[in-house]
């Protein structure tokens, strides 16, 4: 039965709507213009008023040839990157939305744990597995295959491999929930209209995901252009990228004009590709949930995608008149079209693609475990050594408490500021909505370091360097548009009459967020409260400028550790990181079930 | 001893940018009274409800419970109760809870919230439900207890919003019948959305056709049945022949009307002064078979052209000269009476002049030359099709 | 020499000064008592992570908190960058802090307090080498950056590298290489490929950068990874991702106690003074004063060389040392005849142009790795 509700709820203007959806964007508003944009905006003054108005830093900047090098280096590095994500992970996102339940659910955990999985501890295993005398090259020794080692790390292979694997969940999952959106019944349409599996793919399947293709490649895209840690651990002599000169001139060279510049240079750059993209995906759509994601999947694909359609007829047509005039062997001429997803290659590529996901996590837990001081795969003998080291170090116990204070004062605070934003924004008029989304997500954007910089030329003058409440604040920026994300879907999804119900029985718009509101999205908090405490737990580079000698947190002493410890102390503790993550994301899994389940019975 | 309150809307109107929601719509509603608001989508009647919740705020024009004008006042302040389509009862609350709610915010506690919300309960004969959740309910109980919950603070004003659209048939229907007696026991005054029309004539004290924004007629269900006063009304509520005619002839009575050469007897209504082109609409159950020497008013030949069976009726299309289609309805045949039709039969029929309601051609298109074959009739399938809406209709 | 540091009985200057703050104090404690103590008590101790660690905690902060009833808070890693953002955002959170050269920086005056050398003892001054008393540092040890080899790679029944000369030499010793960065402010390596191309030790300074980055493009394909932290010569030798590499003599000499296969040697190993200064505005200026004067001791300078192996520059040190553990130190006379000390005021030096040295090779270097 229609209802006219879906008139309604976009029609029905709540009568004290923009005041309150103001009053509710009020703290995100505050945090992320106080400590985002006016850091921001800092690094710009600085780049261009130092000491007075000038454009001189820019031009020491962009007359330095060595910085354009370094310039192409960082954009080569990236493109190669996002192209590789894209590559393989499209065919496993294919496999996981058309597998059966099981066989999705178990392909979904390998690219899930690493998701999870300590940033520090993903880039430090691949440092494990690729050394000189690391586990791939003892195996590649101990079975004959090379007598000397194979040089693996240290150079621009090892760069791409730790960073396609940080990379590669966000690729797969950005496309995963463009895929779910395009509905099933149109590619059986397709087939009932004749096309064969190929055809059904290249001319339903993937025009309809294109968007998910441009939304993960921009996704993965910005993030390796501000990628720092990983080059850093795993660069060779000869590799600077752009965040790490950016480094150089703050800890290097002091030049903090200079650094400014060259942040503000990133930062130009990735908002150009990004409103260019813009242009292609309403990406805003696209990251805030599933069902809008379908929506501008088609709304997307009405726009772009005749082109697309001529070109396919076009090669359609030509290798026919192609296959005419020459005459292949029965089956070629037509046989591109089936080519397509050469099914069992896929898999098998695919297969491949989920062990690489998981081995480096599966690597280090028994190398934890191991009785030799040297990263020696298979370990020599067992021991608990390692862990005792932890346990009783003081410097690494007190990391810990300080990481799960400010973890969990982020989750509060984010989860607070975000969940009132996603009230604003879902129940808000349109145009707020419109321009509250680009604010609020504006920080998944902005390069971290490019962040980090800015925030630290802030704190300094604040005399906020080495406390935690600058770690919460900066670590709360990113947290608080996954909280928008994650809440806003949540409540989009929810029935907005149960709050006029609310209301037509006497409650306060308070207290109907109160007791009808939250109760219901509650696994949608608890999620996204998991979410922000995450991020904040493995938070590297913001710490990295942010933290001192009071505020040492766990990922800033395993940063030192790695490059400091010859022991595998980082592997124990790496290890405990992820039991630790499985076990909240396993309890989070099991409240947000009961939770589901509970919403879902009501009909 | 009736506790309802009247509810007045005067010069109602909301506009959403160019569109026109509600247009200017007045109606005094007596305190006691249930009162249906009967339309199509987009009809606004839900708009009108959700101003008299104060979800919408009316562009113009003011509302009152009794004497007292709630346009401006918050949702929470208004008291007045809301069903709502599909209940909305909260679903992490146990049933207890959502009945119990309304009087929480108005810090009612202790035994006193226990007896009112046993009392709500008792009403809707769901006491013993009080811990369970909404999920383990059926659709007929969580809809009592969406009832309960909107009564339980005794509101002298109830809007119901499609409440029992989601219920299947023979629950709607009893549904239906038990509401109305509630009501009546409790006397309050109930102001009911729906675009069932069976729904609403069984239902109201009085029916408000709304279409397009605009109130269409507002009556009693025989009123509106018997004699809608407008194309709409009576397309929309019941199924209808509707015969483009123009009057030849004026007589004290009734006018003498032409159709294609087919003269036919209707009558006046009140003091309608028509002239020209006119509608002459008639119900199909109006019109019936005749026996060999039975006389009436309009007595026509016709072919049977096509017959369907709808269980209680069958539903017959007849051929009238200048091919000329009108649908009868007859109940279908028993035992007792056997009368029955076959196609291709050929048929005597008539109705009595005054079965036939006349309706003013206002909005209405006409083709140029063709006034008269031009027949705007009730469709097979139980859908009433006039020349730029649909309806659907069950009988 | 009779001389002995007993901080129960503090000298007669010391005394008077205690009673100064001690009074002083105690006006200011009617009105902030929680502040006073905060200021009395605690201090920020900045320095090296790792093994220096451990050992510094030993020889000199845990007994300086005994003797002197001061918390040291004890952070790592220094960083000249923090070092200058506290100063100029007047928020200075560090005390005292171990740096290479920021006490030759030209605008030091601007970053750093003047040395109270009023607060030492004579003994002290007397043998302290002259190169560790300067205006804004006192000289805390001497590393020497050295040549370091894997055991694995080079036996001890085969030749190894005792030169910079044969470092650069690729085919005669094949093997994947690491040296220093010079992308940040603590410079090094520049010497060693001016000392592999023939200039000798005492002709180094002023550096010519073009014969320097000549020689670097020698020996450029076969540096594995330029390193910047002073453990991780130690990580990649020890992981065998180098054979060979440049590396603290103090980290190496731990690394080969603990049994790694790791070895080193000192011929033109390059000594570098590492010195205690104390940021301008620092919290808690005297107790700051205090601890660099008690780590220029004899006794806590050779309590800390005992365990790391670098060397002191109070030269009664070593009348506390073991001659074994001495032989392993830079600054013992025979070792110090080997090599060549680092030219920090050079590097420190700033052309016409305003820029220094060492920003003048941190950008040649920058763009020498980026091409």
């Amino acid at each position: 039965m229609a209802t006219p509700y879906h008139v309604v709820r976009s029609a029905i203007a709540w009568p004290v709507n923009n005041r309150e959806a103001s009053l509710l964007l009020a703290p995100a508003a505050l945090l992320l213009g106080v400590f985002f944009f006016i850091p921001l905006s800092g690094l710009l003054s600085l780049s261009l008023l130092d000491p007075g108005p000038t454009f001189a830093h820019y031009h020491e900047f962009l007359d330095n040839p060595t910085n354009w090098i370094i310039l192409a280096r960082t954009f080569a590095l990236a493109t190669k990157v996002t192209l590789i994500c894209l590559l393989l992970g499209y065919p496993l996102a294919y496999w996981i939305v058309s597998a059966r339940t099981w066989v999705a659910a178990a392909l979904l955990l390998a690219v899930v744990l690493p998701f999870f999985t300590s940033y520090l501890v993903r880039t430090y295993a691949w440092m494990v597995l690729l050394g000189r005398f690391g586990v791939i090259n003892q195996l590649l020794m101990a079975t004959g295959l090379t007598e000397r080692p194979v040089d693996l790390i240290y150079n621009q292979f090892s760069v791409l491999v730790a960073m396609v694997y940080i990379l590669m969940p966000y690729t797969v999952l950005v496309l995963i929930s463009v895929m779910k959106g395009i509905p099933y019944s149109l590619t059986r349409a397709a087939a009932s209209l004749g096309a064969s599996a190929a055809q059904n793919f290249w001319r339903v399947f993937f025009p309809l995901s294109a968007p998910g293709v441009i939304a993960a490649g921009l996704l993965v895209f910005v993030f390796a252009l501000g990628f720092y840690i990983t080059p850093v651990l795993l660069d060779g002599p000869n590799t600077m990228i752009l965040p790490m000169q950016i480094d150089s001139y703050v800890n290097g060279t002091l030049n903090w004009p200079l650094a400014a510049t060259a942040a503000t240079v990133l930062l130009a750059i990735t908002l150009v590709l990004y409103s260019i993209s813009n242009r292609f995906v309403d990406s805003e759509r696209l990251l805030s949930s599933n069902q809008s994601t379908a929506h501008s999947a088609g709304h997307t694909a009405r726009h772009s995608t005749s082109a697309y359609i001529q070109l396919i007829d076009f090669v359609a047509a030509l290798v026919r008149g192609v296959g005419h005039g020459i005459r292949f062997p029965a089956g070629i001429g037509r046989g591109w079209e089936r080519l397509a997803p050469g099914r069992k290659l896929l898999r098998g590529l695919s297969l491949l693609l989920v062990a690489f996901l998981v081995s480096p996590i599966l690597i280090i837990v028994p190398i934890s475990f191991s009785s030799s001081r040297f990263l020696d795969f298979p370990p020599p003998g067992l021991s608990l050594q390692w862990y005792q080291a932890y346990f009783t170090s003081a410097a690494w116990v007190s990391a810990t408490w300080e990481s799960l204070g400010v973890g969990i004062a982020v989750a509060c605070l984010s989860l607070a500021i975000g969940s009132a934003a996603a009230m604003a924004l879902v129940r808000g008029s349109p145009r707020m909505r419109r321009i509250g989304y680009q604010l609020l997500l504006a920080p998944m954007i902005v390069p971290s370091i490019v962040n980090a910089v800015a925030l630290y030329f802030l704190f300094a003058r604040l005399h906020l360097i080495n406390t935690s409440f600058a770690l919460v604040t900066a670590h709360s920026i990113g947290a608080v548009p996954l909280v928008v994300l994650i809440v806003a879907a949540s409540l989009q999804s929810q029935n907005i009459i149960l709050e006029y119900a609310a209301a037509s029985l006497g409650a306060s718009r308070v207290v109907t967020i109160w007791r009808i509101v939250l109760p219901l999205i509650r696994p949608a908090l608890i999620v996204s409260g998991f979410f922000a405490f995450l991020s904040s737990f493995d938070e590297v580079v913001l710490s990295l400028y942010l933290s001192g000698p009071d505020t040492t947190t766990l990922p800033i002493k395993m940063w030192s550790g790695i490059r400091e410890e010859i022991t595998p102390t980082i592997a124990a503790v790496s290890s405990l990181l992820i039991a630790f993550t499985i076990f909240i994301y396993v309890s989070v899994a099991i409240f947000r079930q009961a939770g589901e389940r509970q919403a879902q019975q009501v009909r | 001893m009736p506790r309802g309150e009247p509810l007045r809307l005067e010069r109602l109107c909301k506009q959403y940018g160019s569109v026109r929601g509600v247009n200017d719509l007045s109606v005094q509603i007596e305190a006691g009274e249930f009162v249906s608001f009967l339309g199509p989508s987009g009809s606004g009647k839900t708009t009108t409800l959700m101003m008299v919740a104060g979800f919408e705020t009316p562009t113009s024009g003011q509302i009152f419970v009794g004497a007292r004008p709630i346009t401006g006042l918050p949702v929470p302040r208004r008291n007045i109760g809301v069903v709502f389509q599909n209940y909305a009862l909260f679903p992490h609350l146990s049933v207890f809870e959502n009945v119990a709610f309304a009087l929480k915010m108005r810090r009612v506690s202790g035994s006193e919230l226990r007896a009112g919300v046993a009392e709500a309960l008792d009403l809707v004969q769901l006491s013993g439900y009080e811990a369970r959740m909404p999920h383990e309910l059926s659709g007929g109980q969580q809809q009592r207890v969406a009832l309960a919950r909107a009564l339980v603070f005794r509101p002298g004003v109830v809007l119901m919003d499609e409440p029992l659209g989601a219920l299947d048939k023979q629950l709607r229907e009893h549904m239906q019948l038990e509401l109305k007696r509630l009501q009546k026991s409790l006397g309050i005054t109930v102001v009911f959305v729906t675009h069932d029309q069976s729904e609403a004539l069984t239902m109201s004290d009085r029916i408000v056709v709304m279409n397009k924004g605009n109130v269409e007629q507002i009556g009693t269900p025989e009123e509106i049945y018997e004699t809608p006063q407008t194309r709409f009304v009576a397309g929309f509520i019941g199924e209808s022949n509707f015969l483009r005619t123009h009057i030849v002839e004026s007589r004290k009575d009734g006018p003498l009307l032409d159709l294609a050469g087919l003269q036919i007897r209707a009558m006046w209504q009140g003091s309608d002064s028509l002239q020209g082109a006119v509608t002459l609409m008639i119900r199909p159950d109006k019109i019936i078979p005749l026996d060999p020497g039975v006389r009436t008013d309009n007595e026509f030949e016709g072919v049977v052209e096509e017959a369907v069976y709808q269980g209680n009726v069958i539903k017959y299309r007849i051929r009238l000269r200048a091919k000329i289609p009108v649908f009868l309805t007859l109940a279908a045949p028993s035992h007792a009476r056997s009368q029955r039709f076959h196609v291709d039969q050929q048929v005597r029929i008539g109705w009595d002049a005054r079965d036939g309601r006349l309706l003013s051609d206002e909005g209405e298109q006409s083709i140029p030359g063709k006034p008269n074959n031009r027949v705007a009739v009730s469709a097979f399938a139980g859908v009433t099709a006039t020349a730029d809406r649909m309806a659907i209709v069950s009988l | 020499m009779t001389y002995n540091i007993n901080p129960s009985r503090p000298t007669r200057r010391q005394t008077l000064k205690l009673i100064g703050t001690a009074t002083s104090g105690a006006a200011l404690a009617i009105g902030a008592p929680g502040i006073l103590r905060a200021q009395e008590s605690k201090l920020v101790v900045v320095s090296g992570g790792g093994s220096y660690e451990e050992s510094i905690r030993k020889a000199i902060i845990d007994p300086f908190q005994q003797e002197t009833g001061i918390t040291v808070t004890y952070v790592s890693p220094e960083d000249d960058a923090k070092l200058k953002a506290q100063v100029d955002s007047n928020n200075v959170q560090w005390d005292v802090a171990e740096v290479d050269t920021f006490a030759f920086r030209p605008d030091a005056s601007k970053y750093l307090e003047e040395i109270d050398y009023g607060v030492f003892d004579k003994e002290t001054l007397d043998n302290l080498v002259p190169e560790a008393k300067t205006t804004y540092g006192v000289g805390s040890y001497v590393y020497s950056t050295v040549m370091a080899f894997s055991t694995t790679e080079y036996p001890a029944n085969k030749p190894r590298p005792r030169s910079w000369a044969e470092f650069w030499d690729a085919d005669k010793f094949p093997g994947p290489r690491s040296l220093k960065t010079c992308s940040n402010s603590d410079v090094t390596t520049i010497e060693f490929a001016l000392l592999a191309a023939g200039v000798p030790k005492d002709k180094l300074y002023p550096i010519d950068f073009d014969s320097g980055f000549a020689s670097l493009d020698r020996i450029k394909s076969h540096i594995t990874k330029f390193w910047s932290v002073g453990a991780e010569p130690g990580q990649l030798l020890s992981n065998r991702e180098v054979s060979m590499s440049s590396a603290y003599n103090g980290r190496m000499a731990a690394l080969k106690t603990q049994g790694a296969a790791v070895d080193y040697q000192w011929n033109e190993g390059e000594l570098s003074p590492v010195y205690w200064v104390v940021p301008r505005g620092a919290k808690n200026r005297a107790a700051a004063m205090r601890f660099v004067a008690y780590q220029a001791s004899a006794q806590a300078q050779a309590r800390l060389n005992n365990l790391i192996f670098y060397g002191p520059m109070n030269r009664a040190a070593f009348k506390y040392i073991d001659p074994k553990v001495a032989a392993d130190l830079p600054t013992t006379p025979e070792n110090i005849a080997k090599q060549f000390f680092r030219d920090l005021s050079y590097w420190e030096t700033k052309d016409l142009s305003g820029k220094s040295n060492t920003e003048i090779l941190v950008e040649r270097w920058i763009k020498w790795t980026a091409s």
